[in-house]
């Protein structure tokens, strides 16, 4: 099911298919700091010790760690212990929905800002509550319908989940998990898979202060510099960056289904993906799949685009320029 | 008359109007929906705000700032399911503008380009569009040129006169030299810049209100890159809140009600004048605020919502509706995305957010390829160059797209979306459309009990035939950036018959000299309602391919300038 993509760095550490200890080495943020969410036993969370055992089985999978990978995954970063705390949110106060700004202690800050959680005001309180633990019956929450909460679909889908393997669904070795993930067409489970799934890449890839990321790992594995204010960049960092060295898999991507992908990057349809699937994330998968792969009709007016793309592609390297400078085309 | 008004919206249109007004003595209250996230606000200059803002992404996905889409849904559908009868096919944050004191202005990217001469005549230049309602405006280019110049000195514009080609100096003509000098180029920018130029396609710095010298007793930016979307943790952006509102309200004749949702604007029994304003705080207490002059800034969505919820005896289809065209016309602008993936990383975050652009899409475009696609021109738009998108959104998008595990966290570590990757994006012009309209949901309401908004949208023919046309450009451009592994286009408008997302909105309350065919006069005001005005983009007749918030600030300056400025016999 899993494709590995071979990670070389070329010219660098020729044969040495780690990227990430390489990643490890150079240079990334500084230091990890204090968590602001306190975790382990201490963590103010909701789900039972079973269900976190369940939780962390699936946590575990959707980004997966050593020894499958040569890096720490999810479950090195708390990813199940950040959501956890998420749904005990409100057990503390203010509740850690909205991290402090303006300033981590990563980007040359002597305090850390973020570590101290926004109080909610009533609006935001309300949202967050009815978010989490739900509509519960009360009809003033319930004019467009009930919101079951995030408490509720993650309690059910992970009892649904682990008593649907005899001995456990957290008992199975990582690859077997992968199957019944797939396989399940538990709505309890899917339900709560498309909470997870976000939620595990949301603590993994975003601020440590969340309580997951831990040790930046999510950061220093993956090029990613982390929030940089108030240092940010001199003139010289911008205009002309250090480069790491190319990396021989991205040219293992041409051609292959990902390349879609790469023009999503923009924020403004990330903001549309996520608005359209409200999070969920078989939604975003359903958005981001109609985008990769329209239907015929529209394959065929693509197929003119790249035609017509090819032809000044063609002319600008003979030397054609589709127009000249200072007067635009068409004009 | 009395100098008193009630404006509706604290975003780019609000601020700068209630700004205009404070400082020709009037009194202003502003009702706000969203929540204060500057500390100080009001009380210190702008360069000693704090912000609740800072570099996390997380707080991007959890909405800060943003109508939280359980409370305050907007539901949507296309025009095809409309026909089909279908109510709404999605319920949510769709097509959402922030909610905070400032508006969506504290978290933009602070592009300021100016629309172009040709944009106010595209009627009368180009003749019309089948199935489109195209229009010319009733204010030309020279009529917002003045408030053009006094925004871009408030707001503190950078920009490099010399480097911009001279048709597009003849078609937005400027007086005065730009405030600041650009910021440093990004990298990525300028390999994605290397490839325009060789197809003759000149990028340069885009006029942007971020500072690149210390400016308002506010720093020069630091690149750090996380811009769209983001608060400006260090305060170095021009927006509606530090150049406006916070300034007005130290006057001491602005004051801003925060959290306060506006549902009804009362009228007098024969409907000629408005005379309060009714709203709800969260708790769902019900206030009547009296007003002299009401002025609507709450963006076309809210702005369209907000005159159909005042529905009342004398406007029985909803305030300044008497020709039925409040809520028609909705744009959007949509993007076609281009990017140029790369072997080295490339740090595409290390930069303000977009550092270049491009105006040679903009167009009109004619002749037998345009012929072919079925339209009779193409109009197309700015492209902001050579940008991406931090690791939390990356990884969304694709396990959107391979799904989670393994894979995922091996596109992850190559950095591909976040770290080698070159993404522009093309803003389309929206041609407006009778039945892009904004009503009310029969059925969805908001967290108070009123109806929400309900958008039916897709797209035009135009607006397809030009992402196909632009988007081979765009994919061109991304194919000659040197060094680039690979190229890929995504139009689209063609890919999706509904709305995408963008975070710029016009139409619903269409400005012109005609009451059949517009809602407003070329003041603002309402045709139907003698002291209400609207300022925000809601009045704009046609929707060129331009971040529009500097288009809407110099508007909002102009009405509020007329509504100061009038003698009581105007039009």
């Amino acid at each position: 099911m899993t494709q590995d993509i071979q990670l070389t760095r070329r010219g660098a550490i020729q044969g040495v298919a780690v990227a990430g200890v390489a990643l490890f080495t150079g240079a990334g943020p500084s230091g990890a700091s204090a968590v602001a969410v306190p975790l382990g036993a201490d963590r103010a969370g909701f789900l039972r010790p079973g269900e976190m055992r369940t939780l962390e089985a699936v946590v575990d999978r959707v980004v997966p760690g050593v020894p499958e990978d040569t890096v720490p995954g999810a479950v090195a970063a708390g990813c199940h212990e950040a959501i956890d705390a998420l749904l005990g949110a409100f057990t503390v106060s203010p509740p850690r929905i909205y991290a402090g700004g303006p300033f981590s202690d990563r980007g040359g800050s002597p305090t850390n800002d973020f570590e101290r959680f926004l109080p909610l005001d009533r609006y935001e309180a309300k949202a967050w509550r009815l978010r989490i633990e739900g509509s519960r019956g009360r009809r003033a929450l319930e004019r467009n319908g009930r919101v079951k909460g995030y408490q509720r679909t993650y309690r059910e889908g992970l009892a649904a989940l682990e008593s649907s393997v005899p001995g456990g669904f957290s008992e199975l070795p990582g690859p077997a998990r992968d199957v019944v993930l797939e396989q399940s067409d538990d709505p309890r489970v899917q339900a709560m898979l498309d909470l997870a799934v976000p939620h595990t890449i949301e603590f993994l890839y975003g601020a440590p202060e969340y309580g997951g990321n831990r040790d930046l790992v999510g950061w220093r594995t993956t090029d990613f510099e982390g929030d940089t204010q108030p240092r940010g960049y001199t003139r010289e960092e911008v205009v002309d960056p250090e480069s790491s060295g190319p990396l021989d898999a991205v040219g293992d991507l041409v051609g292959h289904d990902v390349e879609a992908a790469v023009a999503m990057g923009s924020t403004e349809l990330l903001h549309g993906v996520l608005a359209r699937s409200g999070g969920s994330f078989s939604a975003v998968r359903e958005e981001v799949g109609r985008l990769a792969a329209p239907v015929p009709e529209v394959v065929t007016q693509l197929g003119l685009m790249r035609s017509m793309a090819d032809a000044l592609v063609r002319d600008a390297r003979a030397g054609k320029p589709v127009a000249g400078p200072g007067q635009g085309e068409g004009r | 008359m009395s100098k008193e008004a009630v404006v509706i919206g604290s975003g780019a249109a609000g601020s700068a109007a209630a700004w205009e007004l404070a400082r020709q003595g009037w009194d202003v209250t502003i009702l706000e929906r969203g929540r204060n996230l500057r500390p100080g606000l009001g009380e210190v200059p702008s360069g000693e705000l704090g912000t609740r803002y800072g570099s996390d992404e997380i707080k991007g996905t959890r909405q800060f700032g943003f109508p939280d889409p359980l409370l305050e849904p907007y539901t949507t559908r296309t025009r095809a399911e409309a026909v089909q009868g279908v109510a709404r096919s999605a319920q949510g944050a769709l097509g959402q503008l922030g909610a905070a004191v400032g508006g969506t202005s504290l978290h933009y990217n602070a592009k300021t380009p100016r629309f172009w001469k040709q944009d106010f005549t595209q009627l009368s230049d180009l003749g019309p569009v089948e199935g489109a309602q195209v229009a010319d405006w009733p204010i030309g280019y020279d009529d917002l040129a003045p408030f053009y110049d006094l925004v871009e000195y408030r707001i503190g514009v950078q920009g490099d006169r010399q480097r911009i080609p001279a048709r597009t100096l003849e078609q937005s003509p400027r007086r005065r030299p730009f405030v600041m000098p650009p910021n440093p180029t990004g990298h990525a920018a300028s390999l994605v810049a290397e490839g325009a130029s060789r197809l003759g396609f000149e990028a340069y710095p885009y006029p942007a209100a971020v500072n690149s010298r210390p400016f308002d007793g506010r720093p020069a930016c630091n690149s750090c890159g996380m811009c769209s979307g983001f608060g400006c943790s260090i305060n170095a952006r021009g927006d509606a809140l530090v150049s406006w509102l916070n300034p007005a309200m130290r006057t001491g004749r602005v004051r801003v009600v925060d959290r306060a949702y506006v549902h009804r604007i009362e009228t007098t029994r024969n409907g000629r004048r408005a005379r309060a304003v009714h709203w709800t705080d969260v708790r769902g207490r019900h206030h009547r605020l009296p007003a002299g002059t009401v002025v609507l800034a709450g963006s076309p969505i809210n702005t369209a919502r907000l005159l159909l919820l005042s529905a009342d005896g004398a406007h029985p289809r909803g305030l300044g509706n008497r020709s039925d065209q409040v809520g028609r016309n909705m744009m959007f602008h949509n993007f076609t995305l281009a990017a140029a993936l790369y072997p080295d990383d490339i740090k595409p975050l290390r930069a303000q957010s977009t550092t270049l652009q491009i105006d040679d899409l903009v167009g009109p475009f004619t002749g037998p390829e345009v012929s072919a696609l079925g339209v009779p021109y193409v109009a197309g738009g700015i492209v902001q160059v050579g940008s991406a998108i931090p690791p939390l959104g990356a990884a969304t998008m694709l396990a959107g797209m391979v799904g989670y595990g393994h894979r995922l966290k091996q596109l992850m570590k190559l950095g591909i979306l976040h770290a080698r990757t070159a993404g522009s994006q093309l803003i389309h012009q929206d041609l407006p459309q009778a039945d892009n309209r904004v009503d009310l949901d029969p059925k969805v309401r908001d967290f108070l009990g009123f109806p929400a908004a309900r958008i039916t949208y897709s797209p035009h023919q135009h607006e397809k035939a030009a992402a196909l046309y632009l988007g081979a450009r765009m994919q061109a451009i991304h194919e000659l950036a040197p060094g680039a592994a690979a190229a890929v286009t995504l139009p689209m408008p063609l890919l999706n018959d509904g709305i995408t997302y963008t975070a710029h909105l016009a139409g619903t309350a269409r400005m012109g000299t005609d009451p059949r065919t517009s809602v407003c006069a070329p003041s603002g005001r309402l045709h139907d309602v003698e002291n209400v005005y609207v300022a925000d983009a809601s009045t704009f007749p046609t929707f060129p391919g331009f971040n529009p918030t500097l288009t809407i600030m110099a508007n909002a300056l102009r009405v509020a300038r007329g509504i100061a400025g009038r003698s009581g016999n105007e039009e």
